[in-house]
């Protein structure tokens, strides 16, 4: 006797898996409120400077949107590693590796733009995806924890690069007789088009939806998406129903660092044009923070990437134009982060989901579905 | 609605109730899992809950250890209501639960396990000495025999779970209640326990005691209430019933644990192990060059102790742990040391011990829980991708056959109620019908209906040509469904036995370690 649940059922059950998070940035947004009173100033007016700032006028809501396509890609990384139950942290690392390949690729292969884009982006990519790759050999192999190696690649990452774009490859020209430390300008050809004639949005950000929904599919229509989410589940359990663990870890970090050596590889071909010494101002680690807030799910996280790239965006109208500085939003992530993290909400929503679960059932005959969704 | 209530034989004598739980209503989406529950318990009663699986007995105790709140109704503690809004205020009420899986510390010992979060403390620093005083006080008191030095993942199970009832009188628990807590242990660990229950009953604790085994509710319990569909059926003194009354209660109808098997001819050798040697996890060896051969259309029940191997064994077979030494081979194909996939492809299903560890994923749905194994083929998926209308038709099947509630694919595998978990997972794997059946206390947790039903079945998938490796603690159940039986013992064979001739008392003294080791009968006329 199966029923089709009603979509007011189902809405509930995703209302409820909302109210955790939702809640965490309205107080933490709230602490804000708090931290700028206690400095003396209007947190009315900080909060409205802030939104003026991020959705102010077209071009402050452009660099939302532009900011926020690599928060969404790294972000993505991490859902998909976390979805597989790995502890993976070395997003921001990973994108420095592959903004730095896609820069080369940008400056030393002249190929026509058709192919240029893509190449540069497959390579920066691969970049990334190799780099995350050896955390997945030390885990195979030696058991060693991703979670320090990945930690500690990032620092590896930044530092390699660093000392790349200062000496090998640091542009001497006569425009930049190597004062910056920063490599040659990209070709013409690797250089991302905006979507829009006019507007300052490159393509990028079409790459960044496009990623989100191929993850979405990847992990919840494909079977070694199953795999993946399986093995996070319940290791022991895909270890007996013959899922080959090595395998999916392996692919895991790859295909989660891939996502984060795409990020970079955009930066360089859609906003610097170049690979800049330390360009991100902690991308990787933003994208964290979104992919933990959204629930390590792909819709999730570009929600939670859109967000925090609102904030960001917000606070420095709110630094420009009060006495606010731009640390607030800082502290705002920070405290979202803890709610999310000790899940101190989680357990209102479940209560609250639990009360409306009560009203629902008055009525409802014993076979009929649990409304209970998966996703 | 009227609902059937216990009378006290004594003229309601109000006093000497500790607890009552009246007109409880607890819903989870789509399930009214309590529906209008009435039970109380009695000062020192020792009160059997039972029930089919899905019943709401599980949902009951939680909310009286206050882990779920209650929709409706109220629950009175000595005459006066009271909310329990998590397990701390129940704790404070003088109310300890035990549940199925339990909640220790592995590597810490047994005394550390008792008092944690309850430490006794000397300047501000936790006492040891005190705590370990402490706890050999509260052994002897209770006649526990335990040492407190020792740790938790160096003890059998029965141990581990008095380990968790000493947690709970630590605490100063009045009324104990123990969800299915026989279902772990072996027939000596149980009468153990019994032992205890009822000394615990005479010092005038009260025991609340889930159980699916009738002949254990008959034995110890004073009184015992049946629950049915959400609902109490039956709450009577055990002296005024019988378990032909309780099954009818539970189920609706009569149940008879009774299998007819014909006589077969057996074929083809499917599962042979041959001079097995298997370490256990402290790397001892846990089974010691161990033969033995299943047939087509054949069930090899291995009889045991619990710990003397059989776990091992099993694991081996099914790729979840090397093999020191030895072969086995899956339908003639020699599959020693291959992984838990090729031992799959080879054509063989796994029904583990452990539910919830190998089993299945409890954050996973229904029907992905459905699929494992299977989604590597067609029709599950085709070219990588998931094929939604297959898995929904597998899924629908295993649940309409097997009988999995609530029926609803979307459900998480960790909200369904423990028998039902456990339906799911045999489900699964029965519906492969492999050559090889590989059975790891397949009706633990089970209600009679399910068993009975579940018996029928492995010995209609044997009918089919399948060889069937059943290995359970349940001596009854190896004697009832096997053609042949083995008894394992220390890891080794005590001998196999023709299941039609073999006697029980020969059976148990085998499993004790008495007699003749070596195989016998089978292998000499095979
Ligand atoms: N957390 C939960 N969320 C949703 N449904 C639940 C939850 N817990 C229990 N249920 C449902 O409530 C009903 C009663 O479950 P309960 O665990 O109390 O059964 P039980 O009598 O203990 O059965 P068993 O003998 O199989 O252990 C079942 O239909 C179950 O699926
Ligand atoms: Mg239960």
């Amino acid at each position: 006797m199966r029923k089709v649940k009603s979509w007011k059922q189902v809405l509930a059950v995703q209302a409820a898996s909302m109210i955790s998070p939702v809640l965490a940035v309205l107080v933490s947004l709230l602490v804000g409120a708090l931290i700028i009173l206690a400095i003396g100033e209007d947190p009315v007016n900080a909060y409205y400077q802030m939104f003026r700032g991020a959705f102010g006028d077209v071009e402050t809501f452009v660099s939302v949107l532009q900011r926020q396509v690599p928060l969404l890609l790294t972000g993505l990384g991490y859902a998909v590693a976390f979805q597989s139950g790995l502890i993976q942290l070395g997003g921001e690392g990973q994108l420095y590796i592959g903004a730095f390949a896609a820069a080369l690729a940008g400056y030393l292969i002249p190929v026509p733009a058709w192919l240029h884009i893509p190449l540069a982006l497959l390579i920066g990519a691969l970049a990334g995806s190799l780099y995350s790759g050896i955390a997945g050999v030390l885990r195979t192999k030696y058991d060693v924890s991703e979670f320090l190696t990945t930690l500690m690649m990032t620092y590896i990452a930044s530092f390699l690069t660093s000392w790349l774009v200062m000496y090998p490859f640091r542009e001497r020209t006569a425009t930049n007789p190597g004062l910056a430390a920063q490599t040659m300008r990209i070709l013409d050809t690797a250089k991302l088009p905006r979507i829009w004639p006019g507007v300052d949005l490159h393509i990028g950000y079409l790459i960044g939806i496009a990623a989100a929904v191929l993850v979405w599919f990847f992990l919840f229509r494909t079977r070694t998406g199953y795999t993946f989410r399986m093995t996070g589940f319940n290791p022991y359990f895909a270890e007996y129903g013959g899922i080959n663990r090595t395998r999916t870890i392996m692919i895991a970090m790859l295909l989660s660092g891939a996502l984060s050596g795409l990020a970079g590889s955009i930066e360089v071909l859609g906003v610097h044009r170049r690979f800049v010494d330390q360009f991100s101002p902690g991308y990787g680690w933003d994208g964290l923070a979104a992919a933990i807030l959204g629930g390590s799910q792909p819709l999730g996280t570009f929600v939670a990437s859109f967000l925090f790239s609102a904030l960001k965006t917000g606070a420095l109208g709110m630094d420009r134009n009060t006495m606010v500085p731009f640390e607030l939003r800082n502290v705002v992530q920070a405290t979202i982060m803890f709610f999310v993290a000790a899940n101190i909400f989680g357990s209102i929503g479940f209560r609250r989901s639990k009360r409306s679960a009560k009203a629902e059932t008055k009525g409802v005959t014993k076979d009929d579905s649990s409304a209970v969704a998966s996703v | 609605m009227s609902h059937p209530r216990y009378q006290p034989c004594l003229g309601g004598n109000e006093l000497a109730k500790v607890l009552e739980m009246q007109g409880i209503v607890k819903g989870f989406p789509g399930v009214l899992a309590n529906d209008h529950v009435d039970f109380d318990l009695e000062e020192g009663e020792i009160h059997a809950l039972v029930g089919e699986n899905g019943a709401g007995k599980s949902t009951l105790m939680n909310i009286l250890y206050g882990l779920y709140q209650p929709d409706e109704g109220r629950i009175v503690c000595k005459g006066r209501q009271v909310r329990f809004e998590s397990p701390l205020d129940s704790i404070a009420a003088g109310i300890g639960m035990v549940h199925q899986h339990f909640m220790l510390v592995p590597s810490f010992t047994v005394y550390e396990n008792i008092v944690l979060g309850a430490e006794p403390r000397r300047r501000g620093s936790f006492d040891r000495a005190k705590a370990i005083s402490r706890v050999r006080e509260l052994a002897k008191r209770h006649d526990f025999r335990i040492d407190p030095l020792a740790r938790i993942h160096n003890l059998p199970v029965g141990s581990q779970q008095r380990v968790e009832i000493m947690k709970s009188l630590y605490r100063g628990a009045g009324i104990l209640i123990l969800d299915e807590p026989t279902a772990v242990l072996t027939p000596q660990e149980t009468k153990e326990l019994f032992v205890i229950l009822k000394s615990l009953a005479r010092q005038g604790k009260t025991i609340v005691f889930i159980t699916h085994k009738l002949e254990e509710v008959m034995e110890v319990s004073d009184r015992v209430t049946v629950m049915r569909g959400g609902k109490v059926t039956m709450t009577k003194a055990t002296a005024q019933t019988d378990a032909r009354e309780i099954a009818r209660m539970m189920v609706g109808r009569e149940v008879f644990l009774q299998v007819n098997k014909a006589d077969l001819t057996p074929g083809e050798v499917m599962l042979e192990v041959e001079n097995l040697w298997v370490a256990d996890d402290r790397g001892l060896f846990a089974v010691k060059g161990l033969s033995f051969q299943v047939r087509e259309g054949e069930i090899l029940g291995v009889a045991g102790v619990a710990g003397n191997g059989q776990m091992e064994l099993a694991e081996a077979i099914t790729g979840l742990r090397p093999v020191q030494a030895g072969r086995i081979r899956v339908c003639g194909q020699d599959i020693t040391g291959n992984s838990p996939f090729a031992i799959r492809s080879a054509g063989l299903a796994h029904i583990p011990e452990d539910r919830y560890k190998h089993g299945l994923a409890k954050t996973g749905t229904v029907e992905e829980n459905a699929i494992m194994f299977l989604h590597n083929f067609s029709p599950i998926t085709n070219n990588g991708l998931l094929n939604r209308k297959a898995i929904t038709e597998h899924a629908d099947s295993i649940i309409e056959n097997f009988d999995v509630r609530p029926r609803d694919r979307k459900a998480l595998a960790g909200q369904l109620s423990g028998g039902n978990a456990q339906k799911l997972i045999v489900g699964r794997e029965m519906t492969l019908n492999d050559k090889v059946l590989v059975a790891c206390q397949p009706t633990r947790g089970l209600d009679i209906g399910a068993i009975e039903f579940l018996h029928n079945r492995i010995v209609q998938q044997r009918d089919h040509g399948s060889a069937v490796l059943l290995i359970s603690v349940e001596l009854d159940e190896v004697m009832s469904l096997s053609d042949w039986i083995l008894v394992m013992y220390e890891g080794k064979s005590m001998g196999e036995l023709d299941a039609r001739a073999a006697a029980v008392e020969e059976v148990g003294r085998l499993m004790a370690g008495i007699g003749k080791r070596g195989s016998s009968g089978k292998e000499a006329s095979a």
